[in-house]
């Protein structure tokens, strides 16, 4: 049989064995200056290792801008992810005006998950230009914060991009309830000569009435 | 007939005791065999509409319109994935989802063993490995269905956090239930009687697979293994949230080897989780791949 078992064979094993120079801790300064290294798996190393200090939220901003592995980046969001607070989304919402897509997502994906970190922002965001205000509008649908629904029923009912409105739509048909009923009704006036955004209204109030 | 599916309510109002009509039954069946090709007989009625129910209190759905709704408008597919664990539960033997199995020895150890010299260790993770049939089918499938396998040296580890599991797992005892899907020859040959209706698996296979406990969640504690070959980690990371999953994923990343395989439970998608991986369709499923140059 050629199967081996580690604990009868130590030399070939990867069974729990002592720890080895990689698993030593590291100092929140190492983990920062090893975010410069070289090797992108001293990069992750650092960044899952900083996942665990809130304090390091801007400095993992500006690494991940600069960032040009992916599966670095991945690991600096996850460790955005977990830190989770307002200077965490603060170093995150400017990456929405990225050109480069795979930050620009990462950043949706990670504000997506931090509901009381982004409601500091959600002025700024609908500010910005009419794709930023898609993306908010894309966060906000996923976001699961009470005021959701409400920020959405705000977009329709004032946004003067179709498009935007449109994904204001589409998060509403998850995350909606009745009181989106009539601004939804008042949209599709608001925009007469658009027979998408009606079909998608109509879908969003099926949704929302439970069909 | 409306099945009384009983859910306690936690707060005395009677909130969360909701029955689930047949119509409603069969348009949740209908909905869940579209969406996972399970069927759900009547007789086990009772079974799933206590799963709902329950699952429905948990999610504050006090209707079953309420928690169908919100099944079906859960973008993230999430929820989905929660019940089909729920309702699937338990129900682990030996070869399931034995498609993966083809498909790792027809297709991934082949790819693995390119990459190897003969004698060298191919080391393969069960994660969790539950009760034990899944690193015992691994095996067998290995010895019996993977003609190369004599020119390397197979390494099969197996961890859970549930101790109580593992201990399962060590003595190698199943009943019928888990053998369901176990032929006539294999059962002579890598298991023998034990007590009057349950089977052990043979001391030369016990003894072979390194049973051991870990919390995939703690990082150090992935970190110890190193140079992994291929990981089964089939329907655990639905339990985690997001930030936890995404680490989990990242911490098998790194136990991989570059070029290194993932196998998902069949309803869980790598996509949804992490970029790191390269999906591969690799025979009738989908294998995650870590880059090779290491992207």
């Amino acid at each position: 049989m050629p199967l081996i078992n580690s604990k009868g064979s130590k030399a070939n094993g990867s069974a729990p064995k002592p720890a080895d120079e990689d698993e030593v801790e590291r100092s929140v300064d190492e983990m920062l200056a090893d975010l410069a290294s070289e090797s992108a798996q001293v990069r992750r190393g650092a960044a899952r290792g900083l996942g665990d200090h809130p304090g390091a939220a801007a400095v993992l901003c500006t690494a991940v801008a600069a960032e040009p592995q992916e599966s670095v980046r991945e690991a600096i969001f996850t460790a955005l992810i977990r830190i989770g607070t307002k200077p965490a989304a603060a170093g995150l919402v400017p990456l929405l005006q990225s050109e480069d897509v795979g930050l620009r997502n990462g950043a949706i994906e990670a504000l997506k998950t931090m509901p009381d970190a982004v409601a500091d922002w959600v002025g700024e965001i609908f500010a910005d230009c009419a794709d930023v205000r898609i993306f908010g509008v894309e966060i906000l649908g996923a976001l699961g914060h009470p005021k959701s629904p409400s920020w959405l029923i705000e977009a329709i009912e004032h946004d003067p991009d179709v498009n935007v409105c449109a994904a204001a739509v589409e998060a509403l048909a998850h995350c909606g309830d009745a009181t989106a009923t009539a601004p939804l009704l008042r949209l599709v006036q608001r925009f007469p000569d658009e027979p998408f955004l009606a079909f998608a209204v109509q879908t969003a109030l099926s949704r929302i009435a439970g069909d | 007939m409306a099945v009384r599916a009983l859910a306690e309510s936690s707060d005395g109002d009677g909130r969360g005791d909701f029955e689930i009509t047949n119509e409603e039954f069969i348009k949740f069946r209908d909905f869940f065999y579209a969406k996972t090709g399970v069927q759900f007989a009547e007789s086990k009625r009772y079974f799933v509409d206590k799963r709902i129910v329950e699952r429905a209190r948990d999610r504050a759905c006090y209707s079953f319109r309420q928690y169908f709704m919100l099944l079906r408008t859960d973008a993230s597919g999430t929820e989905m994935q929660q019940l089909i664990n729920l309702l699937t539960v338990n129900e682990t033997y030996f070869f399931r989802e034995n498609y993966q199995l083809e498909s790792l020895v027809r297709f991934v150890l082949p790819q693995i063993a390119a990459r190897k010299r003969p004698g060298d260790t191919i080391r393969i993770w069960s994660l969790p490995c539950s009760t034990g049939e899944e690193p015992y089918s691994i095996a067998i499938a290995v010895l019996d269905e993977w003609a190369q396998s004599d020119q390397f040296q197979i390494e099969i580890l197996a961890s859970d956090l549930d101790t109580r599991v593992l201990a399962s797992a060590r003595s190698g005892v199943y009943g019928e239930r888990s053998l369901q899907n176990v032929g006539l020859d294999v059962r002579k040959r890598y298991f023998t009687r034990h007590g009057l209706r349950d089977h052990q698996i043979i001391p030369e296979l016990r003894e072979s697979i390194d049973f051991f406990q870990l919390n995939i969640a703690n990082k150090a504690e992935m970190a110890r293994h190193r140079n992994v070959d291929i990981i089964f980690c089939r329907n655990l990371l639905i339990y985690f949230d997001d930030v936890s999953r995404r680490e989990a994923v990242a911490s098998m990343f790194e136990s991989l080897v570059p070029g290194g395989f993932v196998f998902l439970g069949h309803s869980e998608s790598m996509s949804r989780m992490s970029s790191l991986f390269v999906p591969r369709r690799l025979g009738d499923c989908t294998v995650s791949q870590r880059p090779l140059e290491g992207k």
